[in-house]
């Protein structure tokens, strides 16, 4: 079995795969220490928008199956846990064969060339999309114009004198992670 | 002489023979007592926000203000609604003080993208910021105040019955719900009420009369996502909720079912238990993409069952009991075409369906005729047969005249021979294939099916036919992300 420090290599390498799923700008990959995830727009647009999760939020388990005494068993799937801010809650995605495998080799750089391979993505999308939720608020944007630029959009409550009041910012991100 | 001079020249020819008011009945594509949409093409991700306001108001949409808030200074009504861009909306958001930093270029450009990404869609589907504006998506209840399209129609009545449907009710038309009274979606009453519009309404609750537009307010210290926010944002801008629609159509909503009521009552179960497991589970785009496809399914279902027991009715004059109702039987090849065997069955699965399609058109065809007939005779005229909600006695009653089960019959089969006769004289010229379909009465002796096919056959069958596809086609969401892949040619 791999160590803890193996087993977070492999955990970054598989976040990294899901990160190139979507078309992302090579400014949201090179942050450092956070997974984006992209926001699949209703129409495609010029501007990618996605949300940063901390990579330590991430953690990798084997699916061992229970001890039989006299019999050795190999774990058939990986289950890809990450943990909400909350301290609480946690999604699980379970990692068969081919997810883990195509995910280590869009974390090395290969492309997807295969439509048969939407089913295997299936539940990856909707745990992408339960992660992205946890973000409702924030969303950081690139937007070609500015192409060195990246963007954080977010929803801000404060009190005015007329009682609680909701804006929509936006501001320019310096460089660097932002957790 | 072109086609479309060809049509407009049998039509008056159809018109002097049955009368302007009756051919105005006959000579269309739809029957909306068996099928209460119009056949030809929709876009159902369009339907729910119509859906939201028939809910809450209890009757059709009208005119909102939409284009007076966005579109610009034009000469015509035309090239007004050309303004209404993306790009527009966002500037006249940008300026509102709900929204901060959004100065330059650049941020306007992602406010427009992010209008793009969740609340707007522009005519045609088109990409960029530069199009008209041309549907809503359903990110929150509020998107029902944005009168997008702009005439509720252009939905071909789709959420009319989606309403009738779900709100499951006795009456000719869906009236406001009385207070107290059980049902899982309530019409014209709150927000908890109604399973659909509870969970979409986050955040928004109604501060004055049922029936005021401006009633429905947003508490500024709820919680909601960056999507639903901004669609907030672009509703209050409009002031209020569209007015009820006036003029023609008429406010109403039709309490018409489609015929295939098993198809109809699952469409309203799937939908009920959909929403009330998943809404606060699957995070939000993810549901109404999956809400979609689930009408998507139940919409199929629903077309195919009708397409399925109006052949039957075709055949026996008889509407199938509820335990008898069955879809079109349709096998669908998931391998992606890799074994071939699959393939085929599918294929000639296809096809099967592809021949009732051609042949649907006439069904539909036989019972505007006899309908039509059957209303306009005085005798019959004083019949009072149900039609809504469902129409099912009426059409057996229809068969019953078809099939000559009913003294009335000989008068009504002898009235439409006579007027099959008139039509072939009058078509001898210009038409003489639809003359001699008219004629031949060794062939197909019923008048009915005689008249049936000539008028299509003026109409353009072949036009006919790919409305009903197209129809499929929007209700299967083809070539969404959240339908099925076009098939390859």
């Amino acid at each position: 079995m791999a160590d803890d420090r193996e087993l977070s290599e492999v955990c970054a390498l598989l976040c990294k795969g899901i990160s190139r799923l979507e078309d992302l700008p090579p400014q949201a990959l090179e942050r450092v220490g956070v997974v984006p995830l992209r926001v699949t727009p209703r129409t495609p647009t010029e501007t990618a928008f996605w949300v940063e999760k901390p990579l330590s939020a991430f953690q990798l388990e084997a699916d061992l199956p229970a001890d039989v005494e006299g019999i050795d068993w190999l774990h058939r799937q990986a289950v890809l846990v990450y943990r909400y801010r909350n301290g609480k809650d946690e999604e699980r995605l379970r990692l068969g064969a081919e997810l883990f495998h195509l995910l280590l080799e869009l974390a090395d750089g290969y492309q997807l060339g295969d439509v048969s391979t939407d089913d295997t993505f299936a539940h990856l999308s909707i745990f992408v999309q339960r992660l992205v939720r946890e973000d409702e608020r924030t969303l950081l944007a690139w937007n070609p114009m500015q192409d060195e630029a990246i963007y954080r959009i977010r929803a801000e409550l404060s009190v005015t004198e007329i009682g609680p009041c909701q804006r929509m910012l936006i501001s320019r991100l310096g460089s660097g992670a932002e957790q | 002489m072109s086609r479309s001079r060809e049509s407009a020249t049998a039509k008056s020819i159809v018109d002097d023979v049955f009368g302007r008011a009756r051919s105005r009945e006959i000579w269309t594509a739809n029957y909306d007592k068996a099928l209460p949409v119009s056949v030809q093409d929709f876009d159902l991700t369009a339907v729910l926000p119509a859906v939201f306001y028939m809910f809450r108001f209890g009757h059709r949409r009208g005119k909102g203000n939409f284009l007076q808030t966005f579109a610009g200074e034009a000469a015509t009504s035309r090239e007004r609604k050309r303004t209404a861009t993306i790009e527009r909306v966002a500037s006249v958001l940008a300026q509102s003080s709900d929204f901060t930093g959004f100065d330059d270029e650049t941020s306007q450009a992602i406010l427009g993208d992010l209008l793009l990404c969740f609340c707007l869609e522009n005519s045609k589907r088109a990409l960029g910021r530069q199009e008209q504006v041309q549907r809503v998506a359903p990110a929150h209840y509020t998107a029902s105040w944005v009168d997008l399209p702009e005439s509720v129609a252009n939905l071909r009545f789709v959420p009319e019955m989606m309403v009738a449907m779900l709100a499951d009710q006795k009456g000719e038309f869906v009236e406001p719900n009385r207070n107290g009274e059980r049902t899982w979606f309530a019409v014209g009453r709150g927000f908890e009420d109604n399973v659909l519009l509870s969970a979409f309404h986050q955040g928004v609750a109604r501060e004055g009369p049922l029936s005021d537009r401006t009633a429905d307010r947003f508490r500024e210290e709820a919680s909601v996502g960056l999507d639903q926010l901004l669609m907030i944002r672009l509703a209050q801008r409009l002031g209020a909720a569209p007015d009820k629609l006036r003029g023609g159509e008429g406010e109403k909503v039709s309490n018409q079912r489609p015929v295939a009521e098993v198809a109809a009552q699952h469409f309203s179960e799937d939908i009920r238990r959909f929403v009330r497991t998943y809404a606060t589970i699957i995070p939000r785009h993810a549901f109404v993409e999956l809400l979609e496809a689930c009408m998507a399914i139940g919409l199929t279902t629903i077309i195919t069952s009708t397409i399925e027991l109006l052949f039957v009715w075709s055949e026996t004059g008889e509407i199938q009991k509820r335990n008898e109702q069955r879809p079109t039987p349709l096998f669908v090849d998931c391998s992606n075409g890799i074994d071939r065997n699959l393939r085929a069955v599918a294929e000639q699965s296809s096809d099967d369906l592809m021949r009732r399609i051609e042949h649907f058109p006439v069904v539909l065809m036989a019972l505007r005729l006899l309908d039509v007939s059957a209303r306009f005779d005085p005798a019959l005229k004083k019949l009072t047969i149900p039609v809504r909600p469902y129409v099912i006695e009426w059409l057996n009653f229809l068969g019953d005249l078809l099939f000559k089960r009913r003294d009335e019959a000989e008068l009504i089969l002898h009235g439409l021979d006579a007027k099959a006769l008139e039509l072939a004289e009058r078509l001898e010229e210009d038409y003489p294939d639809a003359a001699g379909v008219l004629k031949n009465d060794n062939a197909q002796p019923n008048a009915v099916w005689r008249l049936a096919e000539a008028l299509t056959f003026l109409q353009g069958r072949k036009n006919a036919q790919n409305n009903i596809v197209a129809l499929l086609d929007s209700a299967l969401l083809v070539d969404r992300p959240n339908g099925f892949p076009h098939a390859e040619q």
